[in-house]
């Protein structure tokens, strides 16, 4: 049975780890930019001048995806598949590392699309009132609340680890 | 004043006597029916009047009851409301005899009694308003065909009495100072011719008198 | 048809609030009312950028012209942006039927009324036309095939015109009630029962005071409903106070107690029909609330719907000067 030891090589599993840290992660964001992106071009549709504040509201959802991206860079680094030498994880490790990626995997997924809904409801916000475009910005912020809790825990999770 | 002109006869007298007092009596009685026609005339203009100020109330009422509707509801579904209508008013047009004018009396007839089905439309797109302009739209008919009757009739009792008073006009300084003036040149004619005979029997007389006196003196 | 996904509508959504600052506010509503003349009322809506062609139609008189052409904008750039645009027809379809009854009446009566078709229907006019000439309705929906069919048997057993209209109104919201439930969308569902039951209510009200039989009344109410034509039938023939009581427990219960109250002292529904009207306005202000989904796309059309009304109130009054509290009194609520 070659393909389970394979699967089961600590490397291995880092690295799904940092894969699905990055793309689901990166999933979210992009849906959420997208759905924002979709009402901004409601919006500027009929109002070209607000595209600036759209555009702010568009980029709060991609943070996420960023989270992502560190995420692995992070555990990247640790193994040393990035900058090498790389280290010769165990079983156990690899699995403690793929699981300290799921926080910002998951939450990194549903927090991108949440905020993007919000934002897009930002949109239409600052399409009745351009004056209160802060309070939407605010609103759309507190879902970023969770993604920084479980970047955190993802970050503090990797270091914690004894490679 | 003109006199006709007719031979002085006694014949012709007796005519012209008797046609002065057809006229008389004729004058007399045009006058009476131009009095009565007279006051039948100013008895329907004031009713005319009182008809006329209701029915023109009422149409206003009409008017505005429409125009709210009409505010209320685009113009398609409003025409649309009312382009068939439901009940049928058939007239029908008789005279009646006033003082020898005919005039016309306007009967009509709605094809169904029921004061509540006049309405030709459904309920749901119709505003309320609308009913109320119908209903008082149906009301305001038959005072409507009443008024028309009525001005007709007044219209037509106008030209009797304008007729009327030019044949009294006609009779009282045309005719009648006519007839008495003949009648007056004959009667003098014929004075006058009685005189010259008396006077020629007068003369002859005398000559007879003075040939019988001759006669006598021989 | 159901709806998937609401996201979808993000776009769709913020087009609409975007545009929606455009409808026409309290503030300009009363200049409108205030102003002296025609022309004046008539430049407000042209500034308000109504219709397509406002910088052509010179006269104040030709306001119909801009409201018809509004009209055809808004569900002209509601069926553009909608991702579903088929819901829609849930308020296309009235004007379907409204052409029907033309078609049916002129043919009836052997005179053309083309010029009050309707150009805003689903199906379009010279079609239906030539389907309903034909008797070959086969290409439109079936409710509206049955209605049609009915009402022609009707008409040619009785003769009677008003049927036509009957017939076709209930189909009218008995298909209206069709979409909304295939949509599966729990607002539109709502709404439709909503002019459902006010428009029986205010059914109600004008065949009493007609005075017609229960058989009649019966006969029109609309089905589907939230109220049972059980109440509708007892109050038929006993003092309207009982019915506005047992309306209490509707959500109408007390603007129609309002209302009746206003009809009982001045025999006018004015009151009523206003505010039924506000009632709708006051139902689909919820899509505020909403930031996906078709709830605010409908709330728009019913704004606007609702704002030409306004519109149409103001212009008539001005033109025949009738005076500003004869307006107020009847000018609807504003969405915005």
């Amino acid at each position: 049975m070659d393909w389970v030891t394979m699967i089961f090589n600590g490397n291995a599993l880092a690295a799904i780890g940092a894969a699905l840290a990055v793309g689901l992660a990166g999933a979210g964001s992009a849906k959420g930019v997208g759905i924002v992106g979709e009402a901004a071009q409601g919006l500027v549709t009929e109002d070209p001048d607000k595209f600036g504040q759209a555009l702010l509201l568009q980029a709060l959802p991609g943070t996420q995806g960023i989270y992502g991206l560190l995420t692995a860079f992070v555990i990247l680094n640790q193994v040393g598949i990035v900058g090498g030498p790389m280290k010769d994880l165990t079983t156990i490790q690899g699995f403690l590392v793929l699981a300290s990626s799921l926080p910002i995997a998951i939450v990194g997924y549903f927090s991108g699309i949440a905020q993007g809904r919000a934002a897009a409801a930002g949109i239409g916000l600052i399409a009745m009132r351009p004056e209160e475009m802060g309070k939407g910005i605010t609103f759309a912020a507190m879902v970023e609340t969770y993604a920084v809790l479980a970047l955190l825990a993802s970050i503090l999770m990797i270091f914690g680890i004894n490679l | 004043m003109a006199i006709i002109r007719v031979n002085p006869t006694r014949m012709e007298l007796t005519r012209l006597k008797k046609r002065l007092v057809v006229a008389r009596r004729g004058h007399k009685l045009l006058k009476d029916k131009r009095d009565e026609l007279m006051r039948q005339f100013l008895d329907l203009v004031r009713k005319n009047k009182e008809l006329r100020e209701k029915v023109e109330e009422m149409l206003m009422k009409v008017h505005s009851n429409f125009l709210i509707a009409r505010a209320v509801m685009s113009s398609e579904i409003l025409e649309e409301a009312l382009m068939f209508p439901k009940q049928k008013v058939s007239l029908e047009v008789s005279t009646k005899n006033v003082m020898s004018v005919d005039v016309p009396v306007l009967d009509f007839k709605t094809q169904s009694d029921d004061q509540s089905n006049i309405y030709p439309y459904g309920f749901a797109n119709t505003s309320g308003e609308l009913d109320g302009a119908i209903a008082t739209l149906s009301e305001v008919l038959p005072h409507m065909l009443e008024l028309a009757q009525m001005e007709k009739s007044a219209q037509l009792l106008a030209e009797e009495i304008e007729k009327t008073r030019r044949r009294v006009n006609a009779l009282e300084y045309v005719l009648i100072p006519q007839l008495t003036e003949t009648i007056k040149y004959i009667t003098m004619k014929l004075d006058e011719n009685e005189r010259g005979n008396l006077t020629r029997l007068m003369k002859v007389k005398d000559m007879m008198i003075e040939q019988a006196r001759q006669a006598m003196a021989h | 048809m159901t709806v998937a996904n609401d996201i979808q509508y993000a776009y769709a959504v913020a087009r609409i609030r975007a545009i929606e600052r455009r409808l026409l506010d309290r503030g300009k509503i009363d200049r409108m009312v205030d102003a002296k003349s025609p022309e004046e009322a008539f430049k407000i809506l042209v500034d308000a950028d109504y219709g397509y062609s406002a910088g052509e139609v010179s006269s104040a008189f030709e306001y119909e012209t801009l409201l018809r052409e509004e009209q055809k904008k808004v569900y002209k750039l509601l069926k553009e942006i909608a991702p579903q645009p088929e819901i829609f027809n849930l308020f296309l379809e009235k004007n379907d039927f409204h052409n029907a009854k033309v078609i049916l009446k002129s043919e009836f009566l052997g005179r053309e009324f083309d010029d009050i078709l309707m150009d805003a229907g689903t199906i379009p006019a010279s079609k239906l036309k030539i389907m309903i000439k034909d008797r070959n309705m086969t290409g439109m929906p079936s409710t509206m095939r049955k209605a049609i069919e009915e009402s022609i048997d009707t008409f040619n057993r009785t003769g009677d015109p008003q049927s036509i209209d009957l017939i076709l109104d209930s189909a009218t919201y008995t298909h209206m009630k069709e979409i909304a439930e295939r949509s599966q969308v729990k607002f539109l569902m709502d709404l439709v029962k909503v002019f459902i039951d006010l428009t029986n209510i205010k059914t109600f009200l004008r065949v009493k005071r007609l005075k017609k039989s229960w058989d009649f009344l019966n006969k029109i109410l609309i089905p589907g409903g939230r109220i049972d034509f059980k109440v509708f039938i007892e109050y038929l023939e006993t003092p309207l106070e009982g019915f506005i009581e047992a309306l209490k427990y509707t959500p109408y219960g007390a603007f129609c107690e309002e209302g009746i109250i206003d009809y009982q002292n001045t025999g006018s529904l004015t009151k009523l029909e206003k505010l039924t009207d506000n009632y709708v306005i006051q139902f689909i202000k919820k899509a505020k609330y909403v930031a996906f989904g078709i709830e605010p796309l409908v709330a728009y059309l019913m704004a606007k719907e609702n704002e030409i009304k306004i519109v149409r109130i103001i212009m008539v009054g001005k033109i025949n000067n009738i005076s500003n509290e004869i307006i107020r009194e009847r000018l609807r609520e504003a969405y915005v």
